[in-house]
């Protein structure tokens, strides 16, 4: 159905192609899982598959994208929309008119489908992705999980053969995230489309994949095959196979069910021993203390009532649905909006009402997509300018930067860095100023396994440094590894708050996959399960 | 008490029954009307009153989206617009004899720029002239800029004529410029003072109209490529020779358009050039829609209606525009004297267009709200 | 708000006005007059920056032959005396105010729109190229100037010309006025032969003072001459001798063409209009421009 025949492409302006000598073929029906690291050219790899890469993105294409039989050198893709629905990583940007049923009909307008047609298309993909309730609410005021199910939804309308879906679940919470998945799993079953879809979170989406593209991005050719089979091989792998690593499994797990299944000789090795305890953080100061805070969008609630203390060391994960409110907490506490009702104080002070200058020394924001905090050419101009605006002394955020992550070349441009590591200088920028409290929105979007590796490790230097965080995520692996609270907001309120290990594991939606796999006992990641192995065979030997 | 309950369940069917969106047509057509109303005068009276006729018509017509929010920016760009333009007076300007508030030091420029001056006595009626004058485009933007808070942009690339789609990303990215600029700065304003920067006066200008441009062109070209990607300006079964033959067709009836529109601007062209090629080129260009919309197979789910309503709105801004036509050819005070410095008229029959264009304020449907919305969605569900 | 009526809206507004209008007519009259108060009592400017030779600081009078060709009908030949270092248009405005014609209008800009009212209409033509060119004639040959007339200063026996030339190029190959500038040359000697400024020129730099000079009526008397279209092909021939405009050159014109001269004070304006039914205008859109922009910003807050 798509067949890659030899395809190289080079972005205009770069010196070394991002695809080199790609050369697969994804035969109909199949759900087909592309895996690489971040920057390996896994979203180039997707848009060439409708034409969009080269012709929107210029740059040089050579060899043969051939979809459904017509090839993209010879059509556009708008001749392809009836083959091909392409969904990107931001819906919302896509997003062409204004409310949910016109969106559906949007590209069956341009196909000229009759109007009984379209209205019964709408009405069964209204059905299909359960966005019945959602069909005269305008676009603007949906969730993220509604957003991605009504982009998929845009598409499918137009009856495409091929589906493909860049990161469609990394902005989403574990619940809009099956339901997307399991939409699209439901179009593969049920209708034999071929889907194609990029995604970090492997764990989510692996499990339904019929085969596997691993792009290496250091030119080395691309892989494709059976999930297990290019999965083992693969640096880029889920908690379970990894853990199946650990344990020696094989065949490879790909599900928790598996997992479990296969299990069993591990769960009774690890009996004796006591998962690690959580780490008491340390019973700091009150750095930041907000009390019945509401706010509202026009008629929309977005907090009512919320109360919250952070206190100096601790790392806070702030959890809940796309749309409890999280963001919006983050931006009050940042100053960016100023309470309509309630009180929102750090270190002492309100913060809307202190002057830019002066919040940067006591709370920083890291927004969740930060490329919006840089905007010069270079990380050392960036550097500079944060020195500048914070009158730090100068070299001040490049020595933090060098702190976090050691090794950047201080003159390639911020959009070059790779998400890791402009998440580290937008980070950087913000612990110039020596924050007490930090604020993430978010900032595992789009990391792979190792980034998120590094960012932990950068939070936990953080609160050692008796800094305190304050982490808005979706991410239960970051939250149990680095968080020593946990904040459920739902519908605008607190609904859960306490030690991140006990709220984390008792919610079915939130549980990381080790702790499934190894219920009933509390593990969560596999560093935890390997760290007591090795305690468990190193008097043995 | 039982009249009151009838009044009131008469409110409720009324609001509970689906509220629809003024054709965006309409709305454009309106405002570009006013805004042509706006370039035929310098009269600040007049051109304050279409001010405000906008901007009370927005306030009673907009929608609660993101790109609704925008007027008051525009309102601001025109702010600027006649600042510069005094600015540019004072230190450029046609110097003009009069009341000399304050001297400014001149260069004397050699001969051969006679004609431009640098600094040197600033007048109070150079200051007002350019006044008038940076006005005049500051209500040009306003117009534009109401027409793109009262409906977004994307009803209207819904509304084009299909051949323009041949042109797709361009317009798209045309059209959406604004509004993406305008959320774009939001944005580049938060980070700002998330990274501690001065958010206001000028430097803050300065520094964030980079960002701001970039982000606006980045989410404009995205949407563009989204659009592609769902078949817009899709040409289906029409043959690639006539797809050809009407590309040609286009431009040549646009080039044929542009210098006949030159010709007819230009009284000295010689009059071969004037109406022949304007002719031509329209008639090139009816064809060539024709020839594409034919081919272009598109449908509409819900197409926008063209009612009562519509008429009524783009009538009024053609009312407008009609009396400031006519008070003009009646040799009206439409361009106040600067020198000598007049007390600028307020002419009568304008000011009587510029006040029916305030129609729209009652006579647009008014648009659903995001609260009201919710309850069409309850209510059909129960119906 | 009403949601129904269109007319009557309108004739509320109108209605809302007039009453405005009354109530505030004291306010108008008042705030008018302060107005021009302020306005008169600022400073006239000063005559700093010049670019021809002849410094603004030398005392006395400047004699200046204006010609004025609308490109049809008649030529227009006036003699007007000036202070000197005046700046061409503050001569068009002697000029005109010696004839008793319209004040010569302007654009925003400061572009000259019309000389004695002509052309009626359509001085936002300036894309069609219609502009009236100005030239110098001093030398005897006419030079295209370059200079915007509020800054090119004048000197004693200057010849200025004007040349409403249609779909020009506003550079120097446009028409120059149908006489030639030596003809002018003879009209000058003929109409202002007698050097004005030998006497006032005792009086030391007051003689640049407009009020002086303007109360001086009998020291300079300036015949104009109008040269009929039929005799100005060649340039020997010259000056009409019946000194009478043709009915071409419009009524306001012929009054005023036995006058004496007149030095109209510089930088100062006649009003054209009174000052009270003007600013009821201004007051009356004022106050509509409030009320709506209120009432938007009302709405929009509420709806927000």
């Amino acid at each position: 159905m798509i067949r890659f025949d030899h395809v190289s492409f080079t972005y205009p302006d770069a010196d070394v192609p991002t695809l080199i000598d790609v050369d697969f073929i994804v035969p109909e029906g199949e759900l087909c899982l592309v895996v690489g690291e971040t920057g390996s050219g896994k979203s180039t790899l997707l848009r060439a598959v409708n034409g969009l890469v080269p012709r929107f993105s210029g740059g040089l294409l050579t060899g043969v994208v051939t979809v459904g039989g017509r090839s993209t050198a010879q059509v556009p893709p708008r001749e392809l929309a009836d083959v091909v629905g392409m969904v990107g990583q931001d819906p919302a940007a896509g997003f062409v008119t204004d409310v949910v049923e016109d969106e559906l009909a949007h590209v069956m307008e341009n196909l000229g489908v009759a109007p009984d047609v379209m209205r019964r298309r709408v009405e069964d993909v209204l059905d299909l992705l359960g966005l019945h309730e959602l069909r005269n609410r305008p676009l603007s005021t949906l969730s993220g999980g509604q957003q991605q199910r009504v982009a998929i939804g845009s598409v499918l309308t137009a009856g495409p053969r091929v589906l493909v879906l860049d990161e469609p679940t990394s902005a989403l919470d574990p619940a809009a995230a099956e339901e997307v998945l399991a939409a699209v799993t439901r179009l593969v079953h049920d209708l034999g489309i071929t889907v194609l879809v990029a995604e970090h979170r492997l764990e989510r989406v692996v499990q339904y994949a019929d085969s596997v593209v691993f792009v290496p991005g250091d030119g080395s050719p691309v892989v494709i095959g059976d999930p297990s089979a290019v999965l083992s091989g693969s640096p880029v792998v889920p908690p379970v196979i990894e853990l199946g690593r650990l344990a020696g499994w094989s065949p490879m797990p790909l599900s928790v069910r598996d997992a479990r299944r296969a299990s069993a000789p591990l769960r009774e090795r690890l009996a004796p021993l006591r998962p690690p305890q959580p780490a008491e953080a340390a019973a700091g100061d009150l750095v930041a203390q907000v009390s019945g805070l509401q706010a509202t969008y026009g008629s929309l609630t977005a907090l009512s009532g919320v109360n919250l203390e952070v206190r100096a060391g601790e790392v806070v994960a702030l959890m809940g649905r796309n749309g409890a409110g999280k963001s919006t907490l983050l931006n009050h506490l940042v100053g960016l909006r100023a309470p309509q009702r309630g009180t929102v104080r750090v270190c002492g002070a309100e913060p809307h009402r202190q002057s830019a200058r002066d919040v940067i020394r006591s709370v920083g924001l890291v927004p969740q997509d930060n490329g919006v905090l840089l905007y010069h050419d270079t990380v050392a101009a960036e550097c500079v300018a944060a020195d500048r605006d914070g009158d730090l002394a100068a070299g001040t955020t490049r020595a933090v930067l060098d702190r976090l992550v050691p090794g950047i070349d201080q003159r390639s441009h911020p959009r070059d860095l790779s998400e890791g590591q402009r998440l580290a200088l937008a980070l950087a920028i913000v612990l110039g100023a020596e924050p007490a409290l930090v604020l993430l929105d978010e900032p595992t979007r789009g990391l792979d396994y190792a980034a998120k590796q590094r960012l932990i490790a950068m939070l936990q230097m953080l609160a050692s440094e008796g800094r305190s965080v304050l982490l808005a995520t979706h991410d239960v692996e970051v939250v149990a590894s680095v968080a020593h609270r946990a904040i459920v907001l739902a519908e605008g309120e607190v609904v859960a708050d306490g030690v991140a290990r006990d709220v984390v594991v008792h919610s079915p939606v939130f549980a990381p996959q080790i702790a499934k796999v190894l219920a009933p006992e509390t593990w969560m990641n596999v560093d935890e399960v390997r760290a007591a192995l090795a305690t468990l065979e190193g008097p043995s030997q | 008490m039982t009249v009151l309950h009838q009044q009131s369940a008469a409110r409720r069917r009324r609001e509970a029954r689906p509220r629809r969106m003024l054709h965006p047509g309409a709305w454009w057509i309106w405002a570009t009307t006013l805004a042509a109303a706006a370039l035929r005068t310098t009269n600040p009276l007049l051109l304050g009153l279409i001010v405000a006729v906008v901007a009370f018509v927005v306030a009673s017509r907009r929608t609660d989206a993101p790109w609704s929010r925008s007027f008051g920016s525009f309102l601001r760009i025109g702010a600027f617009v006649i600042t510069i333009r005094v600015v540019f007076q004072m230190l450029f300007g046609v110097r003009l004899d009069g009341t000399t508030l304050f001297t400014l030091p001149s260069v004397t420029l050699p001969s051969w720029a006679a004609g431009v001056s640098l600094g040197g006595p600033v007048t109070l009626e150079a200051l007002v002239g350019a006044a008038y004058q940076g006005l005049r485009l500051a209500v040009v933007i306003a117009c534009f800029g109401a027409a793109s808070s009262l409906c977004s942009p994307y009803r209207m690339l819904r509304a084009l004529p299909s051949a323009l789609y041949e042109a797709g990303v361009a317009i798209t990215v045309a059209l959406t410029f604004a509004p993406q600029a305008m959320i774009a700065s939001r944005q580049v304003r938060d980070a700002r003072r998330l990274r501690g920067r001065a958010e206001r006066g000028p430097r803050a200008w300065v520094g964030s109209a980079m960002p701001v441009l970039e982000g606006a062109l980045e989410r404009s070209v995205a949407l563009a490529a989204s659009m592609d990607a769902r078949g817009y300006g899709r040409r289906g079964a029409i043959s690639v020779r006539t797809r050809r033959g009407v590309s040609m067709l286009m431009l040549i009836g646009l080039g044929a358009v542009a210098v006949g529109s030159y010709g007819l601007l230009d009284e000295s062209a010689p009059s071969i050039l004037r109406m022949p090629p304007f002719a031509f080129g329209a008639v090139a260009l009816a064809l060539a829609l024709y020839l594409s919309g034919r081919g272009a197979e598109r449908t509409r789910y819900r197409a926008d209606r063209w009612l009562a309503p519509e008429w009524l709105v783009s009538l009024s801004g053609l009312a407008a525009l009609g009396a400031m036509v006519v008070a003009g050819r009646h040799g009206a005070a439409l361009d106040p004297s600067i020198y000598p410095l007049a007390v600028p008229a307020l002419v009568p029959v304008p000011a009587i267009g510029i006040a029916v264009a305030m129609l729209p304020a009652w006579c647009a449907p008014r648009p659903p709200a995001l609260a009201s919305l919710e309850t069409i969605t309850h209510f059909e569900v129960a119906a | 708000m009403p949601h129904t009526n269109d007319p009557t809206t309108i004739a509320a507004v109108t209605d809302h006005r007039r009453s405005v209008l009354s109530r505030c007519r004291a306010w108008s009259v008042l705030v008018g007059s302060l107005l021009m108060l302020v306005a008169s009592s600022m400073v006239p400017p000063s005559a700093s920056a010049s670019v021809t030779s002849c410094a603004a600081a030398t005392a006395g009078l400047a004699r200046v032959v204006v010609v004025v060709d609308r490109g049809e009908g008649d030529v227009s030949v006036v003699c007007v005396v000036v202070p000197r270092g005046s700046t061409g248009s503050q001569v068009l405005a002697a000029r005109a105010a010696q004839l008793g014609a319209a004040v010569p209008s302007h654009a925003g800009s400061g572009l000259l729109c019309t000389i004695d009212s002509f052309p009626s209409s359509g001085c936002a033509e300036t894309a069609s190229g219609s502009y009236w060119a100005n030239f110098s004639g001093t030398t005897g040959e006419w030079a295209y100037s370059n200079y915007n007339p509020f800054i090119r200063r004048v000197c004693d026996g200057d010849v200025e010309g004007w040349r409403y030339v249609v779909h020009g190029s506003g550079s120097a190959v446009d028409a120059l006025p149908r006489i030639n500038a030596d003809s002018v040359a003879v009209a000058n000697a003929w109409g202002c032969n007698e050097p004005e400024d030998s006497r006032s020129a005792g009086t030391g730099s007051d003689a640049a003072s407009s009020s002086a000079v303007g109360a001086d009526t009998d020291t300079t008397i300036l015949p104009t001459q109008v040269v009929p279209e039929s005799e100005n092909v060649d340039g020997s021939g010259v000056v009409g001798t019946d000194g009478r405009p043709s009915a071409d050159a419009g009524a306001n014109v012929d009054g005023a063409y036995a006058g004496n001269a007149v030095v109209v004070p510089t930088g100062t304006v006649p009003p054209s209009q009174s000052a009270s039914t003007s600013w009821i205008g201004v007051l009356s859109a004022g106050v509509l421009i409030t009320a709506l922009g209120t009432a938007a910003f009302v709405r929009s807050r509420r709806a927000s």
